[in-house]
């Protein structure tokens, strides 16, 4: 039995939960899904998913937890555990010095190192959106995937910024095999302002049409599968990051 | 065409130029009846913003996108603030949104006069100061309120009762809005007729500014009570029980299968102490907003960051009782009556 965690902060941690029980009963995997809130909860998960919500609300939380923040660093980094980040989950994954586009200096928890992210790089609520869009390695993959994205944040640029052949990952550079799995046509891609003292350098016309992404047992969409009701991105992460098998 | 495009009928084409038959039944994909030969008898079914009509890629404004939000806040507080320094303070203290607004509850409920929607150049300095969500409120009915506020982009609209209203029979028509509204109510029927009218968030409406919990309570009290109710109802009865309180049927019938409101509900109006915030989360509310409570008390950084952390450990309570310590006064408050300064508030709108 597979342990999965859902960061219970703040968010839409409930959506999250009721999706991956629906994966358990719908494709028979064997996990047990829980929320977590203190540290001891999250020594007990195999997988833990960050749900969309207010990153910096989240942040605060888990210093305010006590042990938290450390402990919920270093799982994050740790190569062999999986972690799943929609939207605001995907801003905490960030490299450490990789969140831009907030009115304040945040702090990414270094998940996916190299990956750069920019806060409602689509602008307000005014400009959320939802779109049908072609999705790799999910079940029917013939089918798009429905994607709302909700002040959502993008990818701002990626280091290294091709991703490596699986073949020469190890050799070439000690960062597991980069896979962009979901890719958004140019029309739709968010314009993210040119500011001059950007910590973060000139964003990456290429990097910013990225929506999902995989690195490892680490994955992140910049939108949110929890509330659509297609179940296909829960059950990649646990085929895909989790390395576990369906029983049907 | 850039990517994959479904039409009515769940067939698919891709960008290759291929097409592939339906096989999903996604929410754009409107239910058959199941009788093919009744096609021209059959009376359309409601379908939801179908994205095959048009040629656009994505949809804006959508229900999705406006209940997913509200959805996005949950287990959070929203703080109102009057100015610039206030929402750094909420800010600060780890709100998930800010309500924006010239007056609070409680100030208005002294100081009397008309309350209405406040100047946009001050709703726009916190826009433009805080990376949270801004929300503001309009006058009940008061739609021009709402095309302004929607115009200087706020996130979230608040039809809310808090205000003189603007039209004591109609509420807005808010479903063409792109920006989504948060309507109060004190009951199921109420709560309903807001979301039929396009509301995508739901908040109880308490007593705002009277720093007394009891209407809060009563009103999430009675919502769950008649979503109880509704959810043991059969078929027959739950039509009985529309009319009965005054609901649109169909979500009346969604509201009992899912045994919730179809939307986020918060609690609001009265809430002052991190106790308040967890008495309304264990009673059922996803997230709370605190209007006078935080800048009518003596301390309102230290009020503000306690209330957040009594939200999000709402079932805890050895983290309750150390968050809940010195503090400094709470907002003194006033009985809830109907001789009380500003009135009952909860009654305008209905």
């Amino acid at each position: 039995m597979v342990r999965i965690g859902v960061l219970a902060l703040q968010g839409a941690f409930l959506e999250h939960a009721n999706a991956m029980r629906q994966v358990k009963s719908t494709y028979g995997y064997d996990i047990d899904v829980i929320f977590v809130k203190t540290v001891e909860e999250l020594r007990q998960c195999n997988g833990l998913i960050i749900p969309g919500g207010e990153s910096t609300v989240m942040l605060n939380q888990a210093r305010n937890s006590p042990g938290l923040m450390p402990e919920l660093q270093s799982y994050l980094q740790d190569p062999s555990k999986p972690v799943y980040g929609s939207c605001a989950g995907m801003i905490l994954m960030a490299s450490e010095d990789g969140v831009g586009g907030g009115k304040k200096p945040q702090k990414g928890l270094g998940a996916l190192q190299g990956m750069n992210v920019w806060r409602n790089a689509y602008g307000a609520q005014n400009e959320s959106f939802e779109a049908n869009i072609p999705f790799q390695g999910l079940l029917n993959p013939d089918i798009p995937f429905p994607a709302i994205f909700i002040r959502a944040p993008a990818i701002h640029s990626l280091v290294p910024s091709t991703p490596t052949p699986s073949s020469n990952a190890s050799t070439a550079s000690k960062l597991p095999a980069r896979e962009d799995l979901c890719v958004l046509p140019p029309s739709l891609v968010p314009h993210i302002p040119e500011i001059a003292d950007s910590p973060l350098g000139p964003a990456d016309t290429e990097a910013m049409r990225i929506v999902a992404m995989k690195q490892g047992k680490k994955l992140v969409t910049s939108f949110h599968p929890e509330l659509s009701g297609d179940l296909r991105v829960h059950e990649f992460f646990l085929r895909e990051c989790c390395g576990m098998e369906a029983d049907v | 065409m850039d990517f994959a495009i479904q039409d009515k009928e769940g067939n698919l084409s891709l960008p290759n130029g291929t097409t592939v038959n339906g096989t999903s039944n996604g929410a754009s994909t409107p239910s058959t009846n199941g009788n093919a030969n009744s096609q021209s008898a059959s009376i359309p079914l409601p379908v939801r913003s179908d994205p095959s009509t048009t040629q656009r890629s994505s949809h804006t404004g959508t229900f999705g996108v406006k209940s997913g939000l509200a959805q996005m806040l949950k287990g959070g507080v929203i703080m109102d603030v009057m100015n610039v320094e206030q929402a750094k303070v909420a800010e600060e203290a780890g709100a998930v949104a800010v309500m924006a607004l010239e007056r609070i509850p409680s100030l208005i409920r002294s100081q009397g006069g008309i309350a209405r929607m406040s100047d946009p150049t001050m709703i726009k300095d916190i826009i433009d100061t805080v990376s949270l969500p801004v929300m503001a409120k309009v006058r009940i009915g008061h739609f021009v309120e709402a095309q302004i506020l929607q115009a200087i982009g706020v996130d979230y609209i608040d039809e809310s009762e808090v205000l003189t209203m603007a039209d004591d029979v109609n509420h807005i028509h808010k479903a063409p809005f792109n920006t989504p509204f948060v309507c109060g109510a004190k009951n199921l029927g109420e709560a309903l007729r807001r979301i039929g009218e396009g509301a995508a968030f739901i908040r109880c409406k308490g007593e705002a500014g009277s720093g007394n919990v009891i209407e809060a309570v009563k009103h999430v009290r009675t919502l769950n009570s008649e979503i109880r109710k509704a959810s043991t109802l059969s078929e027959e009865e739950l039509y009985t029980y529309a009319k009965e309180i005054s609901a649109p049927y169909h979500l009346l019938k969604e509201t009992a299968r899912l045994k919730r409101l179809p939307v986020v509900m918060f609690a609001a109006g009265g809430i002052a102490t991190p106790a308040d915030a967890a008495l309304m989360m264990q009673l059922g509310c996803d997230g709370v907003f605190v209007g006078s409570g935080i800048f009518a008390s003596g301390n309102p950084a230290q009020r503000a960051k306690a209330i957040v952390q009594a939200t999000t450990h709402y079932n805890n309570p050895k983290m309750l009782a150390e968050v809940s310590a010195n503090l400094g006064e709470a907002m003194s408050g006033v009985d809830v009556a109907d001789n009380m300064p500003g009135g009952r508030m909860a009654g305008k709108g209905n």
